[in-house]
């Protein structure tokens, strides 16, 4: 692969420059690239700088992708830590941004994460969240609860 | 705040959350609660995809209940639940007695007190009353497993009875998607054994049914092919054994010599139908239990490999008169931690003591699955 650097703008005008190899981890610049060889600057429109170079540096450590084991682990927790220095909030702009610029294994990586994190939330807390609006009258609520009367409440959570 | 998810974003995060949280899932709003219930390809990746995380449920007292079992080394502890309602939509009756329950991918098979059968799902809150014919007794046994076909999963009952004259079962199996009963191809198996409903497990769509009295010891069922198989057990058995299953990925054994008061924990490091069983001893723990001629292990357990931990249910029995007065739940480690806890010290009415006379409380691993019946 040529080392070739590729400069990608965010929305908000900020630019970065990368190792092609790290730009084609995106693969909307991968697909960029195979249809017109000689661009080496791209810009992103939907996605803003600080978005940006989270997904680049994600890409930059995943440009490599070693089949062993001891490389994927080292990987994993790799992924495990970058994941921690979100909030919720900042998850959803990375999974839309992901999505845009079609980086399947952080899509996947900030999905699992948002799932795992939603998982001890309220309703309330949900619709805040995701912006949803609670469409149910009272008693269609008191329904779809009474469905589930399945008492899983706190049922895994160990005791202090 | 982000209100304009493009909608497979949205699958894409919410299948990979366990069933355990569906229920806040489904309160936010109609969408979700459609999402989650309705739509069949969401149950299938959520089935591939999200974690399995298991809750702990107990059939006693024709109730079944969840637990709160918390394995935690240094503070090991259980606290009993709530019944979940089972109703019966034909009878007025507020709960529904549970006499039997056979757990398979998130269904309950429940035969009632009044030799109903119903399958359940719990999470749903959902049921499927099965018609029986009318020369069906009580007392029978009943399985349920699945097949995976390329599109979909499909479910069945089987109904072994034993047959005497030709020392053997008899076999019958209800089709979901018939609604009907129908005799196998191979309608007889020639097994000299009975199983009582309570020490079957299902993994992986097929049932597993134990006797230790016979030679044979293991005879699992495969509903692909709609037969049973005899295996013999890993060690020379001289006690008490209980099947289960453990990560809902291996059979686990607790074999209770009858002479010392060890419990050896075997754990099958291969499981096919198709090919052998295989076992390994994978750990062993002291029950403290005196006079082991007293007690009974009661016919289930949950075994946690990784923490070296058993949850078992030891009933207390008077053989003369062959009632079980009371039994406790007890979490029993490896390195002699020990802890017990007695879930119910109300006294039993005469009926409910001929009744229990022959059903222990039985302990399971419950995965909730979205399966629709």
């Amino acid at each position: 692969m040529s080392s070739n650097k590729i400069v990608l703008t965010s929305s908000d005008g900020e630019s970065f420059e990368v190792e092609e190899v790290v730009a084609r981890k995106l693969q909307i610049v991968g697909h960029m690239l195979e249809d017109d060889c000689v661009i080496n600057e791209i810009p992103l429109q939907n996605v803003t700088g600080d978005i940006l170079s989270m997904v680049i540096e994600y890409c930059k450590t995943h440009v490599d992708e070693e089949e062993s084991e001891e490389a994927q682990t080292k990987l994993k927790t790799w992924d495990e830590e970058f994941m921690k220095k979100f909030d919720i909030k900042t998850l959803l702009q990375i999974i839309l941004a992901a999505n845009y610029l079609n980086v399947k294994g952080l899509l996947d990586l900030v999905s699992q994460t948002i799932a795992d994190t939603i998982k001890d939330y309220t309703p309330e807390q949900i619709r805040e969240v995701f912006g949803v609006e609670n469409d149910y009258t009272e008693e269609e609520e008191a329904e779809v609860r009474k469905e589930n009367a399945w008492a899983f409440d706190e049922a895994d959570t160990p005791k202090p | 705040m982000i209100s304009d998810l493009p909608a497979d974003l949205l699958e894409e995060i919410l299948y990979r959350v366990p069933a355990t949280s569906h229920k806040q899932l489904r309160s936010t709003c109609k969408l979700w609660n459609v999402l989650i219930k309705k739509n069949r390809r969401f149950t299938e990746k959520h089935f591939h995809e999200a974690s399995k995380q298991s809750a702990v449920l107990m059939l006693d007292d024709r109730k079944v209940r969840s637990m709160n079992v918390n394995l935690n080394v240094s503070a090991p502890s259980i606290e009993f639940k709530s019944a979940l309602s089972l109703k019966d939509s034909h009878s007025n009756l507020e709960q529904v007695n549970i006499a039997r329950v056979f757990h398979c991918d998130g269904l309950l098979l429940c035969t009632t007190k009044e030799d109903r059968l119903v399958v359940w799902n719990p999470y749903f809150g959902v049921t499927r009353w099965i018609q029986l014919k009318s020369d069906y007794k009580s007392d029978f046994t009943y399985a349920l497993g699945y097949v995976d076909n390329k599109s979909c999963r499909t479910y069945k009952i089987l109904r072994p009875w034993e047959i005497p004259s030709i020392e053997g079962l008899g076999l019958e199996i209800y089709e979901f998607s018939s609604n009907s009963w129908r005799v196998p191809l191979s309608n007889v198996a020639l097994l000299y054994t009975y199983f009582d409903s309570d020490t079957g497990v299902s993994l992986k769509g097929n049932t597993y049914w134990l006797n230790y009295n016979s030679e044979d010891f293991l005879f699992p069922f495969d509903f692909k092919t709609e037969r049973f198989k005899c295996l013999p057990p890993p060690t020379w058995i001289d006690g008490t054994v209980v099947l289960s299953v453990v990560r809902e990925e291996q059979l686990s054994l607790l074999y209770e010599n009858n002479r010392t008061s060890k419990m050896e924990i075997w754990i099958t490091t291969n499981i096919d139908t198709e090919a052998e069983v295989l076992w390994s001893k994978s750990f062993i723990v002291d029950s403290e239990i005196q006079d082991p001629y007293t007690y009974h292990i009661c016919s289930s357990s949950l075994i946690d490999e990784e923490k070296k931990v058993v949850v078992c249910c030891i009933v207390s029995s008077d053989h003369y008169n062959r009632i079980n007065r009371m039994y406790t739940v007890n979490i029993i480690g490896e390195d002699d931690e020990y802890y017990t806890e007695i879930p119910n010290d109300e006294s039993l009415s005469a009926e409910d003591d001929k009744y229990l006379s022959r059903r222990w409380p039985i302990i399971f691993n419950y995965v909730p699955s979205l399966v629709q019946i």
